[in-house]
């Protein structure tokens, strides 16, 4: 498979103003297939949107301290790179952000998912055609003409992340993008990244700390204090309970309390991560019991 | 809730003005102003009034809406009208009584001025504020200045700063509720005491909002460049404003409107006399 990103024994360190260094990130060795879904979790200050805002280029050597390389689509955004280049490279890996106010431009639905195009220079009908898709692809359509700040936040992220998807990226990088929503807007999104991972045309890496949110991913990446902590499949990782509860990280809830019967004598299969998958076993075991 | 106060003065619907082109609304607005200060006869000044009128009816903005727009100015309205009856002493004298005389000259500029500033509010509020949505005439303004872009004039970025300042209008409020009720719930009070006790409180207000809208700032140009925004060059857009048949029609009539005001007006017949008696 090939591999989109390629980050090799990357340090970080931000630079204030006055040039000292705080280390944020040490002895990264990652890389992304292309098409896989990958999620990254981490307690505050972990590192996390650090390594996100390097791979997108947010962070340059402008911010901080660089050492290592990371390659994005077969080229070294670490080293000397032409604006031209950099440009490319941002266009094509897509980020959607925390907050949806932060990120939505225009004051109409359309006019905001059409703004990457038109930077592009895409012509109208091409970008027409775009938005229409794009919208669709998020389940918002019917809502071109609506007023950005009338959408619930579920909604305005959706269009955030439609705005994104209209880059057309190989790439899309969603950094704690459920983190201010309600529940029903965080499932919406989960949602569509879900169904963007399904077609299969885009790398999607999501940052975040709800545990439930990553178990949908094919790879988990925990991060702890700037390094990586673990690295493998959901099952994998959320079966090491004691592991993550040592860097304050959680489990999902229905995997805890299938840790607790187990720790208890009362259960000994795999450790469900969905709650479905809990509700089969819970109702295997009672029917055992009786 | 604050949210739900509209955005300047502006009506949605579907009216014929409403449908009118921004760009051929600003320009229609900048003929009208100039038509009623250069009218002085009594037909242009017919025309100017019928004209209003029409556009007015056309708009489909209840009368009341109107009165509204006119009522800072009613007070200037009088006020000139008063001194133009009271003060010309030109024509023939037909009223006096005690040291009041009023001459048939101050009745007609009296009247000419009451037509001048009505028509002058209304075409302006119908064209522009009640029918025109900020975003539209944001852009109609800069479609309109875009020459002035070649003479290194940065027409995109200035309509680009407006029409982000537009779209950050209501979130904003929506955050200056969210930073009010914070302070009220720790015992701010905002409706009591004197007015520097009132104002010294709604710096709590003030500072956290300007922090929060430098934060909004920073991250949007983040998400800005994330979606490849680089300056207005090799930028197109997904709605362009298509001039249609009708909005040439509506310019031509404002223009013919401009024209009879021009070719009525004294000294226009003064020039015109002198030309052909020579």
């Amino acid at each position: 498979m090939e591999n989109i990103i390629e980050i090799k024994d990357l340090n970080f360190s931000y630079r204030d103003s006055e040039g000292n260094l705080y280390p944020a990130l040490h002895d990264i060795n990652l890389s992304f297939g292309r098409g896989t879904y990958t999620a990254i979790l981490g307690h505050n200050g972990s590192g996390k949107s650090t390594l996100a805002k390097l791979i997108n280029m947010v962070l340059t050597r402008d911010d901080g301290q660089i050492d290592g390389t990371i390659r994005v689509l077969g080229k070294e955004i670490t080293g000397e790179m032409t604006d031209d280049d950099a440009y490319d490279i941002q266009c094509r890996i897509g980020m959607v952000h925390q907050n949806p106010d932060n990120q939505i431009v225009a004051t109409t639905v359309e006019e905001d998912v059409a703004f990457g195009p038109e930077n592009l220079g895409k012509d109208p009908a091409e970008i027409r055609r775009i938005v229409t898709e794009t919208l669709a692809a998020v389940g918002m359509e019917g809502h071109e003409k609506s007023a950005p700040h009338r959408l619930s936040g579920g909604q305005k992220q959706r269009i955030a992340v439609a705005g994104v998807l209209a880059m057309q990226p190989e790439c899309i990088i969603f950094d704690e993008s459920t983190a201010m929503l309600d529940p029903q807007g965080r499932d919406a999104i989960m949602k569509t990244i879900d169904e963007l991972h399904k077609r299969g045309d885009v790398t999607i890496i999501t940052i975040t700390h709800y545990m439930n949110e990553a178990t949908d991913a094919d790879r988990v990446i925990v991060l702890d204090h700037g390094g990586v902590f673990m690295d493998g499949t959901p099952e994998e990782i959320f079966s090491q309970v004691e592991a993550l509860h040592s860097v304050s990280l959680d489990v999902p809830q229905v995997t805890e309390l299938f840790y607790e019967l187990k720790k208890a004598g009362r259960y000994d299969g795999e450790l469900p991560l969905h709650t479905d998958e809990g509700a089969q076993a819970l109702a295997n075991l009672l029917r055992i019991k009786r | 809730m604050i949210r739900d106060i509209t955005l300047g003065q502006y009506f949605p619907g579907n009216s014929p003005i409403h449908r009118i082109d921004p760009r051929m609304k600003l320009l229609m607005t900048v003929i009208f102003i100039v038509a009623t200060f250069v009218a002085s006869s009594g037909l242009s000044f017919a025309v100017l009034f019928i004209s209003a009128a029409v556009l007015f009816a056309l708009s489909r903005i209840s009368f009341k809406t109107l009165l509204k727009a006119m009522k800072p100015i009613v007070f200037i309205l009088i006020f000139t009208t008063f001194f133009q009856i009271f003060f010309t002493k030109t024509g023939d004298l037909i009223f006096e009584w005690w040291i009041i005389k009023i001459y048939t000259n101050g009745i007609i500029y009296a009247i000419k001025m009451f037509i001048r500033v009505i028509v002058l509010i209304t075409t302006t509020s119908v064209l522009m504020s009640y029918t025109t949505s900020p975003i539209a005439l944001t852009d109609g303004l800069e479609e309109l200045l875009k020459p002035l872009a070649k003479i290194g004039v940065p027409i995109h970025d200035f309509a680009l700063v407006m029409s982000i300042a537009l779209r950050f209008i209501p979130t904003l409020l929506e955050e200056t509720e969210k930073i009010m009720a914070a302070q009220k719930a720790r015992g701010t009070d905002f409706s009591t005491g004197s007015l520097l006790k009132r104002a010294r409180s709604l710096l709590a207000v003030f500072v956290p909002l300007l922090a929060s809208a430098i934060r909004h700032a920073i991250e949007l140009a983040d998400a800005m460049i994330c979606r490849g925004y680089r300056g207005g060059s090799g930028r197109t857009k997904l709605n362009r404003m298509k001039m249609k048949f009708s909005d040439v029609v509506w310019l031509v009539a404002s223009a013919a409107v401009l024209a009879l005001c021009i070719i009525c007006n004294p000294l226009t017949l003064d020039v015109i006399k002198g030309v052909f008696i020579k």
